[in-house]
């Protein structure tokens, strides 16, 4: 099954336009309804029809000035399916934050809909981690936000994934004015196949989107598509997308395809992506500090990685240096 | 810029639409081998099994039932052009090709509609064993030559629109650069499509040995008609170990054309392969150059412009594949839109396992000229080596005010100092181009700008 298209289509023999899912790892239940029968369906469609056959968990969450939500999904053999639909509504005039983490150590089914509606002049952090480890997983969250007037939006995503195959996506809409969106993606991803799809729209005038990601791969495939689409109307408004990816083995893959979709002359749109590794001359450098070779990887890993770490507790933060040092020493 | 011609004479117009009727006939009229026939029957066959790219810009205006596949001036290929029926040269003499070839071009070939009717070549470079001749001849003269190449760069199966080119290919160019010659003027291939509602499928296979050079230029052009025209030729170009290949390109098609060209190069041991490319013209153009970088510390550099109008859509870009250790390519895409035109970059950088200690840079500048028209940047990379560097940074924007601030407050009128602007964003390309193309390029960027900004 092949899922999560990207906004505008390229050429089929790129392998990026969507993602494919392997057969078994889909749950009996999708396979017998009829959305499996279109191949090009993307989450959100899949997601909504999916909640209306098989929800188990569904929520509306209120939130006010000053509320910090978290909520953790653990799945376990007594818990190894989850289809969430959580519907967050935030006040005007609101400074508040969100943390979601999804734990796992043993084979799941995962298929969210996390859905923001942003009011006007709002602060808003969300932080989003999954942390899960295991093999014949497949772990899909669809994420929506809608921001209000003035607002800004500070959204991380935090992938410690292993085993797994995981899809997100992602889709933000800015139809007012003076509303910032930073998203900061960190994905370390051992044996998985990921694929991330961002799609931001940005109608309203001086906007500001800023996306970045920083990723290292160990035997994994991963997919990035990241869209900013300026559509006419959205004058002086500001886009930036950067992308970095460490390649750790000679068996993982990095497929990026970072979209600008532009109707309106009057704005200012950059993206950047690489695949990054220590230049030699850094290395040398390092070297002759008495610094080794694996040591030097790890620090340029976590260079990259802190400026994205800004948002997350110190308990998150602490995991992701772990993983990332762990990572670095075994390849 | 683009006139219509005289009323021209043909000697044969293939009936429109897509048959195995109209393939045979073709072959037939040209005489050809029974393995050039299979050829093309093999690619009808492909034509009718591919789908309809299901990506990229709208074809639906396209239908091949309207479109003629082989057109044949009423008259065979000459190496003088007072041979040329008047007609025809006059169109050349405008285009200004007799006056290049006299002035700076070591040798020349000219295609009108499906056939060359012009080819020369100077006498110095035969001597040293430079083959340049048209396609047809040569599959004639060096079959042993020609099939050893032909379709192994560019296969059958690679897309629809390339089976429909091995299906009814005419004219082209066929040049053959021998172990260490330099061909150091450049030769040049123009390409005009006169006739309305057909179709032009020149194929252009060059060679160029080990250690050798050349720079090549195409150059394409169509008068305006109310009905659509189709262009989709092919371009196979080898480059042998240490061997280096410049391919030029100013398109200048007519704005009811399809231009659905296929390009591609295979690149062997230390040898590079530069592109530089102009697009202007076209209603639609799907135009994807594309280098294999097969052999260790082989090279490739892209430098391109697109400028999108009215009623355009021009989807670009370039595409490579590192196979080779310590290949580098270099990606300098431009792109201008104006009038509701759209401008898209759809690029590809893949590096495969083997390529250890490679690296790829791409930029891509977009600069839109006022609120009604667009600018995509699509652009992929597939990264497989963990030894490999790959960077690309894309900007879209307008026209910077402080600039034409800083120009009024040295005199210039607003709309001068725009112009210079858009000529500034667009030397990169310019530059790259020998000086006569160079001033062409700068011509057509004045004449698409004109009534916007001057």
């Amino acid at each position: 099954m092949r899922i999560n298209m990207t906004p505008i289509p390229t050429c089929q023999n790129y392998l990026i336009n969507d993602f494919d899912i392997k057969e078994n790892l889909i749950p009996e239940f999708i396979k017998t309804c009829d959305l499996c029968d279109n191949t090009q369906i993307n989450i959100d469609e899949k997601c909504s029809k999916l909640l209306q056959i098989k929800e188990n968990y569904t929520k509306i969450v209120d939130l006010l000035d000053g509320d910090n939500k978290r909520l953790d999904f653990s799945f376990d053999n007594s818990c190894d399916q989850l289809v969430e639909n959580i519907k967050f509504n935030v006040a005007d005039f609101s400074h508040c934050s969100v943390t979601i983490s999804y734990f796992a150590k043993s084979q799941f089914f995962h298929n969210g809909l996390l859905d923001f509606s942003v009011g006007k002049e709002c602060h808003m952090s969300v932080v989003i981690l999954s942390d899960v480890s295991a093999v014949d997983s497949l772990d899909l969250l669809s994420i929506k936000i809608n921001l209000g007037e003035g607002s800004t939006l500070s959204l991380s995503v935090v992938d410690l994934s292993k085993g797994s195959t995981m899809s997100k996506r992602l889709e933000i809409d800015t139809p007012h004015d003076d509303s910032i969106v930073n998203i900061r993606t960190i994905c370390l991803a051992e044996s998985a196949s990921v694929d991330y799809n961002y799609i931001t729209r940005v109608l309203g005038e001086r906007n500001v989107v800023d996306m970045k990601s920083v990723g290292a791969l160990s035997h994994t495939d991963k997919h990035f598509k990241g869209c900013i689409d300026f559509k006419r109307g959205s004058r002086k408004s500001v886009g930036k997308e950067k992308e970095v990816c460490l390649i750790l083995d000679d068996e993982s893959k990095s497929l990026s395809l970072p979209t600008i979709l532009c109707e309106e002359e009057d704005v200012d749109i950059s993206h950047a992506t690489a695949t990054a590794k220590l230049s030699d001359k850094a290395m040398f450098y390092m070297n002759s500090r008495g610094i080794d070779e694996k040591e030097a990887g790890k620090i340029y890993l976590i260079s990259l990685l802190s400026s994205l770490m800004i948002d997350l507790d110190d308990k998150v933060k602490e995991k992701i240096l772990d993983k990332a040092g762990r990572m670095m020493y075994e390849n | 810029m683009i006139t219509k011609d005289n009323s021209p004479d043909y000697e044969y117009v293939s009936q429109k639409g897509l048959t195995r009727e109209i393939v045979e006939d073709i072959s037939r009229r040209k005489g050809e081998e029974k393995w050039v026939l299979d050829i093309r029957l093999k690619a009808l066959e492909m034509y009718y099994a591919l789908s309809m790219p299901t990506w990229g810009p709208s074809l639906e205006e396209l239908n091949i039932d309207d479109i003629a596949t082989y057109v044949k001036p009423a008259s065979s290929m000459k190496d003088n052009w007072d041979e040329v029926p008047e007609n025809i040269k006059d169109t050349f003499v405008k285009l200004g090709i007799p006056k290049a070839e006299r002035d700076y071009l070591a040798g020349v070939g000219a295609q009108y509609d499906s056939e060359v009717v012009y080819h020369n070549i100077k006498e110095e470079l035969l001597s040293q064993g430079v083959i340049y001749t048209d396609f047809d001849s040569a599959l004639v003269e060096y079959p042993d030559l020609v099939k050893q190449y032909f379709t192994k760069c560019v296969p059958l199966t690679e897309h629809k629109f390339i089976a429909l080119h091995y299906a009814v290919f005419s004219g082209g160019s066929f040049v053959y650069v021998p172990r260490g010659v330099h061909v150091t003027m450049p030769l040049q291939s123009y390409f005009r499509l006169n006739s309305p509602e057909s179709g032009q499928f020149e194929h252009t296979l060059i060679i160029v040995d080990e250690g050798a050079s050349l720079h090549f230029i195409e150059g394409c052009s169509a008068p305006k008609y109310n009905k659509f025209n189709l262009h989709a030729g092919c371009v196979e170009l080898f480059v042998k170990k240490g061997g280096t290949l410049r391919y030029s390109t100013v398109e200048n098609w007519s704005k009811n054309m399809f231009n659905l060209n296929t390009k591609k190069a295979i690149v062997e041991e230390d040898a590079v392969m530069e592109w530089v490319s102009g697009s202007f013209g076209s209603h639609i153009s799907m135009l994807y150059p594309m280098s294999i970088l097969v052999g260790d510390r082989a090279r490739t550099e892209y430098t391109g412009i697109s400028f999108a109008g009215e009623g355009q859509n021009l989807d670009t870009g370039f595409k490579v594949i590192h196979v080779g250790k310590d290949t580098n390519s270099v990606v300098h895409s431009r792109s201008l839109s104006k009038g509701g035109g759209k401008t898209t970059y759809r690029g590809l950088v893949r590096i495969m396992p083997s390529a250890t200690h490679s690296s790829s840079f791409v930029d891509c500048d977009n600069l839109m000229l006022d609120d009604i028209s667009k600018s995509d940047t699509i652009p992929v990379s597939d990264i497989r080596s963990s030894d490999a560097t790959f960077s690309h940074e894309a900007k879209v924007g307008k026209i910077s005010d402080k600039a034409i601030f800083y120009l009024m407050s040295r005199g210039l009128m607003e709309s001068d100092a725009k112009a210079m602007i858009v000529r500034g964003f667009a030397s990169p390309i310019s530059k790259e181009l020998p000086l006569e193309y160079a001033v062409e390029m700068n011509r057509l960027i004045n004449l698409e700008l004109e009534g916007e900004i001057q």
